[in-house]
């Protein structure tokens, strides 16, 4: 049997990332201050996050910042995380993103970066990405799901979710109405809901 | 806009609202409406379109100073203990490559090492209670996405319960809310417990809620305390912890109070913080 020729970051189970139950323990030893099941969640997670949070944000040396922030945050309040069983990665992962969108907010109104250079550097940047060959199994499960989609629908959410801009300025970028923008960003979300199984209640 | 509000729930769960919207969209959505319940699935969603992004790891000193880091910060909920108040120097706010130094007090709970019992300090100064609500409070911008629409409709679960079930406090609650500048605030507590202030400026009325909070060490008592803008504390009444919600009525209102804390006391009380609070939330 052929050993893994790449290096694959996330400890990888079948499922292509750690298993929420693993997730769950770590979490449970964290909240009762338990700082080497932080190290351990830490190496489990801070690729995902850094991943996540290096895409939406760009520059590296903030993209770390708020990596941290993140981190912190989880040993701060992993009581509160550790009370959610079998969603503490979800958690973790939704604040990654909402700190890293308000960090990509706040550099654009200090800088008021030109909209439409900043989409295509996030346009270019995804390519770079799209080419990196090693790909964990859930984020081709992603990448398909996101094909299924229609153009518009995978453009807009992709604008939104991995470049952090607002539904408003997706439309500009776009040329397309509010209204359009909102449900075809809506349609998608409901129907990557449905490819990827997302449980109900 | 409200007939419209459905349509929002993929941005909402992809980030993509402003600030603004995101609140309205929020605080617009009706206890159990099915809306909600598609904003928090949609919200799940986003979280897997993480795993579209290659996997990179931080460099390793990112992790050292972490490492560094949490050793010496607060967990939130954390048993609660005699502490001396936060001074200036203690590492609040993630700051990168500055590296906290002196090891805190609220750590090493296991070194068996005898807290000095009655040990009281002045209280720190409204700076200081500021700087520990930094921590404190770091969770309350992050209180989104799924979560953010499930305590609201906790809150509102807890409104109602309370108004059908204690005549004498829903009159408060009530009026409070029927008053044109009615704010609810909602304030993350320890242990995945919520706070709300309920609070008319305009009527001196106020009030706190708090939903799923853990009962207090034995011997010992949650205290709430009014904080105004100079740092000084001012008690406001113990909170009786029991099954799902608590009630406390703050007579006369806020009394124009910048911060709303709570620590551990005595059973019956003290006339001044002793202990670090577990909860601090500047007055909206």
């Amino acid at each position: 049997m052929r050993r893994r020729e790449t290096v694959v970051y996330m400890p990888d189970r079948d499922a292509g990332s750690v298993s929420a139950p693993d997730i769950d323990e770590l979490m449970s030893r964290v909240a009762q201050g338990d700082q080497g099941a932080f190290g351990a969640l830490y190496d489990a997670l801070a690729p995902l996050v850094h991943g996540l949070v290096l895409r939406v944000v760009r520059d590296a040396a903030q993209s770390e910042e708020v990596t941290q922030e993140v981190f912190l945050e989880v040993w701060q309040q992993a009581k509160r995380f550790d009370a959610d069983r079998g969603r503490a990665r979800a958690w973790i992962t939704v604040m990654a993103h909402r700190r890293a969108v308000d960090r990509v907010r706040a550099a654009q109104a200090a800088t008021d970066r030109d909209l439409r250079e900043g989409i295509k550097d996030f346009e270019e940047s995804y390519d770079d990405v799209e080419h990196q060959v090693e790909v964990a199994l859930e984020s081709e499960r992603v990448r398909k799901a996101l094909e299924s989609l229609t153009d518009i629908q995978r453009q807009a959410i992709r604008l939104a979710y991995y470049g952090g801009y607002t539904y408003g300025e997706v439309a500009d970028a776009l040329g397309l109405p509010l209204g359009t923008v909102k449900t075809r960003i809506r349609d998608g979300m409901i129907r990557l809901r449905d490819v990827l199984g997302v449980s109900h209640g | 806009m409200d007939d419209q509000l459905h349509l929002l729930t993929g941005a909402y769960a992809l980030n993509a609202l402003d600030d603004d919207e995101r609140r309205r969209f929020e605080r617009a959505l009706p206890f159990g409406d099915p809306t909600a319940e598609e904003a928090r699935e949609l919200s799940e969603t986003a979280a897997l379109l993480a795993a579209g992004t290659t996997p990179v790891p931080p460099p390793p000193a990112l992790k050292e100073r972490l490492m560094a880091q949490i050793a010496v910060t607060p967990q939130v909920g954390a048993t609660p203990q005699p502490v001396t108040p936060p001074t200036s120097s203690r590492p609040v706010t993630p700051e990168a490559g500055s590296a906290p130094v002196a090891p805190s007090p609220l750590h090493g709970k296991g070194d068996g090492a005898s807290r000095g019992g009655g040990r009281r300090r002045a209280l720190p100064p409204v700076a200081r209670w500021l700087a520990a609500a930094a921590a404190v409070l770091l969770v309350a911008g992050v209180g989104t996405g799924v979560w953010g629409l499930q305590a609201q409709q906790q809150r509102d679960a807890a409104l109602r319960e309370l108004a059908a079930a204690q005549t004498s406090r829903s009159g408060v609650i009530d009026r409070i809310l029927s008053e044109p500048d009615a704010k609810v605030q909602e304030v993350p507590a320890p242990g995945g417990a919520t706070m709300l202030i309920a609070h008319s400026k305009d009527a001196q009325l106020a009030g706190v809620v708090t939903i799923g909070m853990a009962a207090p060490p034995a011997g010992k008592a949650y205290e709430l305390w009014l904080i105004d803008a100079g740092g000084a504390a001012k008690p406001a009444g113990l909170v009786a912890v029991a099954e799902g919600s608590t009630w406390n009525e703050l007579p006369g209102g806020l009394d124009g109070a910048a911060l709303l804390g709570v620590t551990v006391e005595p059973a019956a009380g003290s006339p001044q913080p002793t202990t670090q609070p577990i909860l601090l939330a500047p007055i909206a």
